[in-house]
């Protein structure tokens, strides 16, 4: 499990903003969403014809594609690990995912971070102990940058490895809340996000209500931190419902297909 | 500014480098190309010499007027490590195209850069069909080009791959054949009745002028070009190992140029193995 | 790379059944596979498109516009009343195992440079429309390297300039290769045509201070907006494979594994090649090379006139929507 406090320094990962200010009228929030309601999420399993697993994810305008490979034989011997699988996570962005085009150095440090949180709120879901000296490669690429990469980075990650038949324990459900106008809101989007709001993201195991990975940067009182978490937990398990869904109707669609055996 | 290598004052500015008039307002006009009295399907004269470089296992030297390249071949020898991930049965031709930092009129940089790794990729794929790679496996043949001085990109690239075959032929590596290479630029050539130099580009009509083929165009004339055409032949074998095309041009022009640049490389394989005979009779000299 | 290794039985297999005329997957040796392409999919662009090939071929093209200066050579003087076109592929490491890490480099290097070849194949052929085309200014190249400079592929780039020698449009091509199922090169053209087609720029209005002094307004008006100029002279790609004595269009994995040489050649409506590149280490007969572009050059003229008609197809239907004012429909991912 991850707790990582960090001071607010995004610029690098944000897409350009013109001056907002989310004043919201008759209690809604810039984009029309009331603050306890989630973005439209839509999602879908196996996209890529080459990954073992792979999974479209639209978080509002976010959209991210992940794929994994795996579990497989170890491609640098310095990565074994002889009692369980070693975790590999590679994350990048499209040079046209934010509104300003550039293209990003694979050595970015914001965009390493997010790779090891992946990482590191799987590794301890993820049954890593029955793939032992094995590798599974998880590939993350961001098409549309619009808030809350990290939250889309996990749900994706959830889907593709299940589409792998990667064995785990749980899925693993990311949502983000934040502070806004002396109100908790879930689900920031950019425009959101830039303002010098205090955001938290929330990893979430549904079945056992276990955290994964709490990640929180700028400051937030103690005293609402409760209802932050609160918050943003809800919205886990609400996202939990819809990649159940996308999983389920991905399962019965393979069974319709199948031939009768009998 | 460079500092690390240029140590004037803060405010310095590069120095003008003023062009002789006539080469800078030099245009194609008709039969007229750019240096000597060049007929549109003759190539420079070739000076190449092979023994150049002493440590390597074998090197060639190519001059053509203003286009000087060397090369040097090292191998076959053992792969790394770092590059034995991979199993092949087959050895591997690693080539390495570089301009020198003072080859072009602007500085290149030490670094090979886009441009220059894809040459490198043109030169091993023109030159692999003629190298016998079967015969060493898990070995790799390094194949290092330096351009000394570059007049015209598409005869540069040309020279570098007949070059590099007379080294490779020279370190004793089993080819099916040599490579020679050739470049042809598209002319639109304005053609006046008076024979004068056409300075007023508007008269021109479609119909006065003259669509051309000039055969190892240097830098000036490549200027004025409308494409470019680059092709690697084995003579003896009748067999293209590349071609490299670009700028618009008819089907007809295509198959023009590509009869002109093998007719080409025929006489620039003659030279080449009369570079390789006489490194073999010097030798015995010696 | 596991994924690079073929058996000689597969080998067998693939040669022989090239020369039968009868492919793997059932294919006559000149039969493309099934191509979709969607246009104006991203939304934080100003043309996009999305190419699937049947087989797993799965890329996005985007093209960006923005506001730059413009790049003029300090010897001729070229270049000073000129957009530009800036190109870049990249491979994600997830569509292929030989993609991770640094392997993706050459290949995304090989990719850009013969995109913005044949991209800046000769502005300098008269066309029909433009009357200036023989002067010199049009016939003349930017300098010895084309492929950085970006020329016209029939694009008109002194329309993407603003102010003569200060500002121009630079139209950034961002491809994005998601999934590899053979035949990239081909796909990534047929992506740029579509996503060039998809392409609306903002007007702009200069506005003159006296004294040599220029500024510009940008019409925010998004009903507007201004299409490419000479779009449709783009070129597209048909990449032959050579296998054994024949050559074969749209090779899948497999058979690129087999292919000794590939001939890539660009071709655009007006059936003038626009670019040649032979890669893979093989070579051919003199005969069959002219053969091949003979063939490479009908194929993708009929190629031009099918995707044509699709772009403008798919263009009338968006309209037809906006018209009743309701979005346009998009697939995107969910397409199945």
């Amino acid at each position: 499990m991850l707790i990582s406090l960090q001071r607010k320094d995004r610029a690098s990962l944000e897409p350009a903003q013109g001056s907002f200010s989310h004043h919201r009228q008759h209690g809604l929030r810039i984009d029309g969403r009331r603050t306890t309601e989630l973005r439209k999420i839509r999602s879908i399993t196996s996209t890529l014809s080459q990954a073992d697993g792979s999974a479209y994810l639209e978080h509002g305008n976010t959209k991210i594609l992940a794929a994994v490979y795996g579990p497989r034989e170890v491609r640098s011997k310095t990565n074994i690990i002889h009692e369980r699988c070693y975790i590999n996570v590679e994350f990048s962005m499209a040079p046209f995912s934010t509104t300003e085009r550039r293209r990003r150095a694979k050595t970015d440090k914001r965009m390493l971070e997010i790779a090891q949180f992946v990482k590191q709120s799987f590794e301890p879901v993820v049954l890593t102990q029955i793939y032992p000296r094995s590798q599974v490669d998880i590939y993350l690429q961001i098409l549309q940058h619009d808030g809350g990469i990290l939250e889309a980075c996990i749900n994706a990650t959830t889907l593709a490895l299940m589409d792998a038949g990667v064995a785990m324990e749980d899925y693993v459900c990311a949502c983000t809340a934040g502070w806004i106008d002396k109100e908790p809101a879930l689900d920031l989007n950019s425009v959101e996000e830039a303002q010098d709001t205090s955001e938290m993201t929330v990893a979430l195991l549904p079945k056992s209500g276990k955290i994964a990975l709490l990640q929180m940067e700028a400051r937030l009182h103690v005293d609402k931190l409760e209802e932050v978490l609160q918050l943003a937990s809800d919205g886990c398990r609400q996202i939990h419902t819809v990649l159940d869904r996308t999983i389920r109707d991905r399962a019965e669609d393979l069974a319709h297909k199948m031939p009768s055996s009998s | 500014m460079d500092r690390k290598r240029v140590a004037g004052p803060e405010n310095a500015v590069a120095p003008l480098v003023e062009y002789p008039k006539d080469q800078l307002r030099w245009a194609p006009q008709q039969e007229h190309r750019h240096s000597s009295k060049r007929q549109p399907e003759d190539i420079r004269p070739i000076y190449l010499k092979t023994g150049l470089i002493n440590q390597a296992n074998g090197s060639a030297y190519i001059e053509l007027e203003r286009t000087k390249i060397a090369c040097g071949v090292y191998g076959p020898r053992q792969k790394k490590a770092s590059q034995l991930s991979s199993f092949s049965g087959k050895g591997t031709l690693n080539c390495e195209f570089k301009f020198a930092t003072f080859s072009c009129q602007k500085r290149r940089h030490h670094i090979r850069d886009a441009q220059e790794r894809e040459l490198s990729q043109v030169l091993s794929q023109a030159l692999a069909p003629a190298v016998r790679l079967e015969l060493f496996p898990k070995s790799v043949v390094d194949v290092y080009v330096t351009v000394l001085e570059n007049d015209g990109l598409a005869a540069c690239l040309a020279a570098a791959i007949t070059c590099a075959s007379v080294a490779l032929a020279h370190a004793g590596i089993e080819m099916l054949d040599l490579v020679a290479a050739c470049s042809g630029s598209y002319m639109t050539v304005p053609r006046n009745a008076l024979g004068q130099p056409q300075t007023d580009a508007t008269t021109t009509a479609a119909g006065a002028s003259r669509d051309e083929i000039w055969m190892d165009a240097d830098l000036e004339e490549e200027k004025h070009e409308d494409g470019s055409i680059v092709l690697a032949y084995m003579p003896s074998l009748n067999q293209v190992t590349h071609v490299l095309q670009n700028g618009r041009a008819e089907g007809a022009v295509i198959s023009q140029s590509v009869e002109s640049c093998i007719e080409a490389c025929n006489k620039i394989y003659a030279v080449m193995q009369h570079s390789l005979l006489e490194s073999i009779t010097n030798g015995k000299t010696q | 790379m596991p994924t690079n290794l073929i058996s000689p039985a597969e080998r067998d297999y693939i040669l022989k059944g090239v020369e039968a005329n009868v492919r793997a997957d059932g294919r006559q040796r000149g039969d493309y596979r099934e191509v979709s392409i969607e246009t104006g999919i991203i939304s934080q662009t100003s043309g996009s498109a999305r190419v699937k090939i049947a087989g797993g071929t799965d890329m996005l093209v985007s093209v960006r516009a923005e506001i730059g200066p413009v790049l003029v050579d300090s010897e001729t003087g070229d270049g000073a009343d000129k957009g530009q076109i800036i190109c870049s592929v990249e491979c994600v490491p997830s569509a292929s195992q030989g993609w991770e890490g640094r392997g993706a480099d050459d290949v995304n290097n090989e990719l850009s440079q013969i995109m913005a070849r044949i991209l800046s194949s000769g502005n300098a052929m008269v066309d029909s429309t433009s009357t200036d085309a023989s002067s010199p200014s049009a016939t003349s190249k930017p300098s010895s390297t084309p492929s950085s400079k970006g020329g016209a592929a029939g694009i008109d780039l002194s329309k993407l300039c603003i102010i003569p020698g200060r500002l121009c449009w630079i139209l950034y091509i961002d491809a994005l290769i998601l999934d590899y199922g053979g035949n990239i090169i081909d796909a990534l053209l047929m992506g740029t045509r579509a996503a060039i087609f998809d392409t609306q720029i903002p007007k702009t209005q200069l506005q003159e201070f006296g004294d040599g002094q220029f500024d510009f307004e940008l019409q925010d008006d998004t009903e507007d907006m201004v299409t490419i100029e000479g779009r449709e002279n783009m070129p597209i790609c048909v990449t032959l494979n050579k296998i054994g004595a024949r050559y074969i269009v749209d090779a899948s994995p497999l058979e690129e594994l087999v292919t000794e040489a590939r001939l890539t050649i660009a071709v655009n409506k007006y059936g003038q090649v626009c670019g040649l590149q032979k890669s893979q280490e093989g070579c051919m007969e003199p005969s069959l090379l002219l053969e091949m572009i003979q063939s490479g050059k009908t194929m993708g003229q009929a190629l031009i006139k099918q995707l044509d008609a699709k772009i403008e197809a798919e263009a009338a239907t968006d309209l037809s929507m906006r018209m009743q004012g309701k979005p346009p429909q998009k697939y995107g991912f969910f397409a199945q």
